[in-house]
């Protein structure tokens, strides 16, 4: 029972906060630009707009297209119950694993993107197959942040991988490796500069907006919750990983964590106003970027380690 | 047991014999004997073995079959998927012409019993038999349509694959009965670890081309892309589905039952083969738009997955670390297990696309969701499961091997953490490209508006055809949220396998270490999670509309033009950016040729022509093949036609012999 009752905390965290660590981000890249900016609260209204809206549905689409964006809504609120947001750090017998985050959120890009193929329009096939053109590099990326821990802990489970990241100095070489490449995966994963632009609409750079062109009303609603949704999961997972400290008590710990996460997407939204788009062909470098600044981090471990 | 046995066998003969007149009698037959060897193999769990020994040939030989535990999941394999392919072919087969219908009806029973008397082999007279059997009646298979350009062809390098692939087992066998001076099996697991290492190396060697070839491994899979496509279409399946699995029966028990733990390199070959092929396969799969060519790539890919598993199992052996080994054979199987059920629904469903007149160039698909709505839901299933997507099978397995992946990189010595991660990293790309692939293949092929008016006159097909390939998808979606149904089975019969591991306790033990034993969120937790809040939000999602009006549905945005067909992406189109990502890989050659009045102005045509180039057939293969070419040209001299050199020729073969022998 104690269980259902963390993970409706847990979910209610997510949905609210998710909308929020947004707005933020949008808050300081403007910031950056020399603007003011729209409030933090902006996504909030713009989500109440849009729910307000009526649905649109392309001719040739099919139902697959219709449920797409609430099946990605659940799948990452799904996702989110399996990461350690609350009761930090994770209390024994906490079964939460990394493999089934990682293939949720897969899921999530399989259904997006094949609902996209299902408005018969180019915008839909192109924005599907960039975003899987990324996904298919941002898999071992993801895997490779974690492969320093895993390979200490010898298991995927969430608990694990804090521990092992917890046993080792907070300013080791390896942690900074790992979080440089966390970095890199986040954006690419956001869909933000220097991968994709969240912020336009023009043909030639879009990805994951391509995917969503045709949505309106509470179908867009969802979808770009949902997006949201995964971009604080990958915060918290991050900082899970790679800042595994909390201290305090309970109600401390989760103000440690939400306080960690928006220090990362303050992070995350310096290094997308400081970075330019790259070229779409010039990604899976700076994807590889990532897999090796990690591969390395684990290399440094396991010499360091025996 | 042994009554059960000759029923059985009996049927499938009976079954074969009345294929060529009476089809559905062939098929109920055929169902018999599939139903009679899944209660051999359930009776096989309980306690109730088959012991059978028929003297056969010179004296001292003799055919004996045997049930073993490894055996009974490969022959329940076997069974299941034939039993959905004969199904299937009852409706599959009626629009065949009657000599090629008589052609499968006949030679797919013989080909099943062949496979399930394989499971069943206990010393090396009944497996090459069979073995030979097994491929000689799937290439009848394969040439069904020989009339047709180039099936003859790909027809003669399967045969020729898998008879080099034989000639490695035989000489394997030959080593190991030469050194132990027993043909039976139990002898060699009880003999051949205490061998000198060379011959064990060498066996291991030679076991691994032989298997590994009809395994399709890379860059032994030359064949498979081949013959698949032009095979019919549940023959295809049984072959990707089975054949492949039954030369990874031959593997686990050739490795792990008969020659024992082994130096390290034993299982970094296997690991960097598995790697290789499933990272190659996908990629090469990626390329294509051929549906068929396309799964048949993606076996080599899934069958590099399961051999990751078993180089894993093999490392942990050597290294003593007895619950990687179990984890990871007991993954390998799972998988092995997944990847019959999802690429079979897949062949099968190509088949009724196929059957259905739309073709199997994904190019020309497209918009099949609203016209065939039992195909491409088990389509779009198998799709999930093989992409190795929760809550379904291939996620499981995967899982379990990035455990046993991850367990042996922390227990010790570089080498093993280094494999381990690498071996981490190349499946999470293969997972991520075969995602991309088959949001390709269902995407491209089934959703959207039809891309030819094949495509768009398309219907579905008999319940013969679309029941078994649902059936099969069902034990995707079962397998993937109830691992554990089979998992303790599976990691039982490994722990059986991988025999004198250790004191390991109770088989019981290992389940615990699973991944979902203790796990809040397991596949089928995480499932109904996912279920429950969709509901939620649907609900909520209903109030709001309930207010509004209701979904309105509207021409897409064009631009201001109008959309047809044409602008949607092509397959080719879809996976374009993996050319230029790849290209290392597929080496992509383009041409662009103009035509004009005037050069260079006025164009009248301009065509384009793309493609890859086969890196592997270019520096493996070609060289191969020029060189045997050139080395049989030197051969020919001695056919000089004079009666004195043949003579002397024998005699100095004799000569050579006897002093080999003494």
């Amino acid at each position: 029972m104690r269980i259902w009752g963390e993970a409706v905390v847990q979910l209610g965290l997510l949905l609210g906060l998710a909308p929020l660590v947004n707005g933020f981000i949008q808050r300081v890249k403007a910031a950056f630009q020399g603007r003011h900016g729209p409030s933090v609260l902006q996504p909030y209204f713009t989500l109440r707009k849009l729910w307000r809206r009526q649905d649109l549905r392309p001719q040739a689409s099919t139902w697959l297209f219709a449920t797409a964006p609430r099946l990605a809504l659940s799948i990452a609120l799904a996702a989110g119950i399996g990461i350690p947001l609350l009761w930090y750090p994770a209390p024994v017998g906490w079964g939460g694993d990394f493999i089934i985050v990682v293939g949720l959120l897969a899921l999530e890009r399989f259904v997006l993107a094949l609902a996209a193929l299902d408005t018969a329009t180019p915008f839909g096939g192109l924005g599907s197959s960039r975003e899987v053109t990324v996904g298919a590099m941002v898999e071992p990326a993801l895997f490779a942040i974690a492969l320093p821990w895993m390979l200490m802990a010898g298991g995927t489970s969430w608990a694990m991988l804090i521990t092992a990241s917890a046993s080792i100095a907070p300013l080791d070489l390896v942690r900074f490796f790992a979080l440089v490449a966390a970095v890199i995966v986040c954006l690419a994963e956001t869909g933000r500069l220097p991968v994709d632009n969240p912020d336009t609409h023009l043909e030639l750079t879009m990805i994951h907006e391509a995917m969503l062109l045709e949505y309106s009303g509470p179908q867009l609603a969802m979808a770009s919750l949902a997006q949201m949704v995964k971009q604080l999961l990958l915060v918290a997972m991050v900082t899970d990983l790679l800042l595994p400290w909390r201290w305090g008590g309970p109600l401390a710990q989760v103000g440690i964590s939400i306080l960690l996460w928006f220090a990362a997407a303050f992070g995350l939204a310096v290094a997308e106003s400081v970075s330019a788009k790259l070229r779409f062909f010039r990604l899976p470098a700076y994807l590889g970027t990532a897999v090796i600044l990690s591969s390395a981090a684990a290399a440094l471990q396991l010499w360091g380690g025996r | 047991m042994t009554w059960l046995f000759a029923l059985g066998l009996l049927s499938y003969v009976l079954s074969a014999a009345f294929g060529a007149y009476a089809d559905n009698l062939s098929a109920a037959l055929s169902l018999l004997a599939e139903a009679l060897f899944v209660t051999m193999a359930v009776a096989g769990v309980r306690g109730l073995h088959l012991n059978v020994r028929i003297p056969f040939g010179p004296p001292g030989f003799s055919l004996h079959w045997v049930s073993t535990p490894l055996g009974a999941l490969f022959l329940i394999l076997v069974s299941v998927l034939g039993a959905a392919a004969t199904i299937y072919a009852i409706a599959y087969a009626k629009h065949l012409p009657t000599s090629k219908r008589r052609t499968v009806l006949v030679f797919a029973p013989l080909f099943l019993a062949s496979m399930t008397l394989v499971c069943f082999a206990a010393n090396m007279a009944s497996f090459l038999v069979v073995w030979e059997a097994m491929s000689l009646t799937s290439y009848a298979l394969v040439i069904v349509d020989r009339e047709e350009p180039g099936v003859l062809r790909s027809g003669y390098v399967y045969l020729l694959m898998t008879h080099i692939g034989a000639l490695c087992l035989l000489a394997a066998f030959t080593l190991l009965s030469n050194h132990t001076g027993s043909m039976a099996f139990a002898v060699w697991a009880e003999k051949a670890p205490t061998l000198p290492s060379g011959i064990r190396s060498a066996v291991f060697l030679l076991v691994l081309l032989g298997f590994g070839s009809k395994a399709a491994l890379v860059p032994l899979h030359v064949w498979l892309p081949r013959a698949h496509p032009v095979a019919p279409s549940h023959i295809s399946g049984l072959m990707s589905g089975v054949m492949l699995k039954v030369a990874i029966y031959g593997m686990v028990l050739m490795w792990f039952v008969v020659l024992g733990p082994g130096p390290l390199w034993w299982g970094l070959v296997v690991m960097a083969l598995g790697i290789l092929s499933s990272v190659l396969g996908v990629l090469y799969a990626l390329a294509e738009h051929d549906l068929k060519r396309l799964l048949a790539f993606h076996s080599v890919e899934n069958i590099g997955i399961i051999t990751i598993g078993l180089g894993v199992a093999l490392m942990g052996w050597h290294a003593h670390l007895p619950l990687v080994s179990i984890v990871a054979l007991a993954a390998a199987l799972y998988h092995t297990v997944n990847h019959a059920l999802f690429k079979t629904t897949l062949f099968l469903d190509a088949g009724s696309i196929q059957h259905a007149g739309a073709g199997r160039n994904l190019d020309a698909l497209g918009g099949l969701w609203r016209r065939m709505p039992w195909t491409s839901t088990s389509t779009l299933v198998a799709a999930a499961a093989i992409a190795g997507l929760p809550p379904l099978n291939g996620f499981v397995s995967e899982w379990l091997t990035y455990e046993s992946l991850v367990r042996l990189g922390a227990g010790g010595g570089l080498v093993l953490a280094l494999s381990a991660a690498t071996g981490v990293l190349a499946l999470a790309l293969t997972g991520g490209l075969a995602t991309a692939c088959f949001v390709k293949v269902s995407g491209v092929g089934l959703l959207g508006r039809p891309r030819s008016d094949r495509a768009a006159e398309a219907h579905e097909v008999s319940g013969f055809m679309t029941g078994p390939a649902l059936a099969l998808a069902g034990f995707c979606v079962i397998l993937g949220l109830a691992p554990g149904l089979i998992a303790p089975i599976l990691a039982h019969i490994a722990g059986l396998t991988l025999h004198g591991i250790g004191t390991l306790g109770p088989t019981n033990a290992v389940l615990v270490s699973l991944p979902w034993r203790g796990a809040h969120l397991d596949p089928a937790s995480a499932a109904l999670l996912a279920a429950l809040i969709g509901a939620v939000v649907s609900l909520a999602l209903g109030a709001s509309r309930a207010r509004r009006s209701a979904t309105e549905i509207r021409a897409p945005w064009a631009c201001g033009g109008e959309l047809t067909a044409a602008h949607q992406y092509s397959a080719t189109a879809y996976a374009k950016p993996f050319r230029p990502i790849f290209r290392l890989v597929y080496r992509p050659v383009r041409s662009v040729h103009v035509e004009s009045l005037i050069h260079p102005f006025f164009r009248v045509r301009v065509s384009y022509e793309g493609g890859t180039t086969d890196v592997l057939s270019r520096w493996i293969y070609r060289p191969a093949i020029t060189g045997i070419v050139a080395l049989s040209r030197q051969g020919r001299k001695l056919q000089s036609g004079s009666l004195r050199l043949y003579l002397a020729l024998m005699l100095a073969t004799l000569l050579l012999l006897l002093a080999f022998v003494h």
